[in-house]
């Protein structure tokens, strides 16, 4: 009888052994599967998007971003709209022997797994005539025209340019 | 281990006090010269009036969206770090384009920025002097775009000691502290 008790409480044991294994086994395949979920992106992502505020007396201000290409092929970012100016242009800030030159560029590539830097004193994207006030906080809808992903609208944040400086 | 505390200490105030011996005063640099121009008030502005003070000029236009808010605002950075230190700084900017920008459209720009830089018009002839004088660039530039024109330009600002002589030029995409030993070097020279 003593026997015929162990091998019960044995098989039990088994029993809630193979669950606990079981709800284990569940769980790894659940987070792994969330993980991969959170580190795939197919997209093209645009980071800190945002937009210096338009100083008065001036009809110009300038777009930031970091571009990044998720998607599996390359792709080229051929040109912006937005209706807080009558035309945007992408540009392009170089410095030679102390002299700055700005560009116009009629596109910019975003190859497959690279990211692309829109920031002061490099590549920016350039409103020109204004139409609108912009507000500190304000977001700005704009979109960025691809070549193969097509449209991709983001939100600038309105920024005082006077605060990148402020670290 | 006291002692040896005591021997490093000396060490480091020994060569901090070496270091700070070393450093070499500014060279007058052989660019720049007086000039006469109208402020964003529209009153006739005379470089001389600023005699006694350190300078900053800066050569700039209003429809620049990048590297001139960009340097002024770094400028600015220089003001609120340096606080009182900075009462005897001052900063002017310098239109390249006379052709829009306006004394009315300066006032406003120069308004933004709260240390109070001085704008400075001028005609295209009275500007080149300026350029010229200085040895800067400054080009007008048909780009084709809706732009209009854009300008090649020196960004380089330039530091002036009390005397209204050139003596150092300010890249501005070195560091703010930069900027400031540069200044506190020609405040040196007051002792």
């Amino acid at each position: 009888m003593k026997s015929l008790n162990n091998i019960t409480r044995t098989s039990k044991l088994l029993n809630v052994n193979k669950l606990f294994s079981l709800i284990a086994m569940l769980s790894i395949m659940l987070f792994a599967s969330a993980c991969e979920k959170k580190s795939t992106h197919t997209d093209i992502m645009v980071v800190k998007p945002w937009i210096s505020e338009i100083i008065p007396g001036s009809t110009v201000t300038a777009g930031y971003m970091q571009i990044m290409n998720h998607t599996d092929k390359d792709d080229v970012l051929t040109g912006v709209k937005a209706d807080i100016s009558k035309f945007v242009e992408i540009h392009e800030m170089s410095q030679v022997d102390g002299v700055m030159r700005m560009r116009r560029l009629d596109s910019v590539p975003v190859a497959q797994g690279k990211s692309v830097e829109f920031k002061t004193g490099g590549m920016h994207i350039m409103f020109i005539e204004t139409t609108k006030e912009l507000k500190i906080g304000e977001k700005v809808p704009v979109t960025l025209v691809f070549q193969n992903r097509g449209d991709l609208a983001v939100e600038l944040e309105v920024k005082s340019i006077k605060s990148i400086h402020e670290h | 281990m006291k002692k040896v505390t005591y021997i490093i200490l000396t060490i480091l105030v020994a060569i901090s006090v070496s270091c700070k011996s070393k450093s070499k005063p500014l060279e007058v640099l052989e660019i720049g010269s007086n000039f006469t121009l109208t402020d964003h008030n529209g009153n006739d502005f005379e470089l001389t009036q600023l005699q006694g003070k350190i300078v900053f000029i800066f050569f700039g236009y209003t429809h620049c969206p990048d590297a001139c808010p960009t340097t002024l605002s770094k400028i600015g950075a220089f003001y609120k770090k340096m606080g009182a230190d900075a009462d005897d700084v001052a900063t002017l900017f310098i239109s390249i384009d006379p052709k829009r920008d306006t004394i009315d459209k300066l006032k406003k720009y120069m308004g933004y920025f709260e240390y109070g830089p001085i704008g400075l018009v001028g005609t295209q002839k009275e500007i080149t002097a300026v350029t010229n004088s200085y040895k800067i660039i400054a080009q007008k530039r048909m780009e084709g775009g809706k732009s209009g024109y854009l300008m090649d330009h020196s960004t380089s600002i330039f530091i002036l000691g009390r005397q209204g002589k050139v003596r150092q030029l300010f890249n501005p995409l070195e560091n703010v502290s930069t900027l400031i030993s540069i200044v506190q070097l020609l405040k040196e020279e007051d002792n």
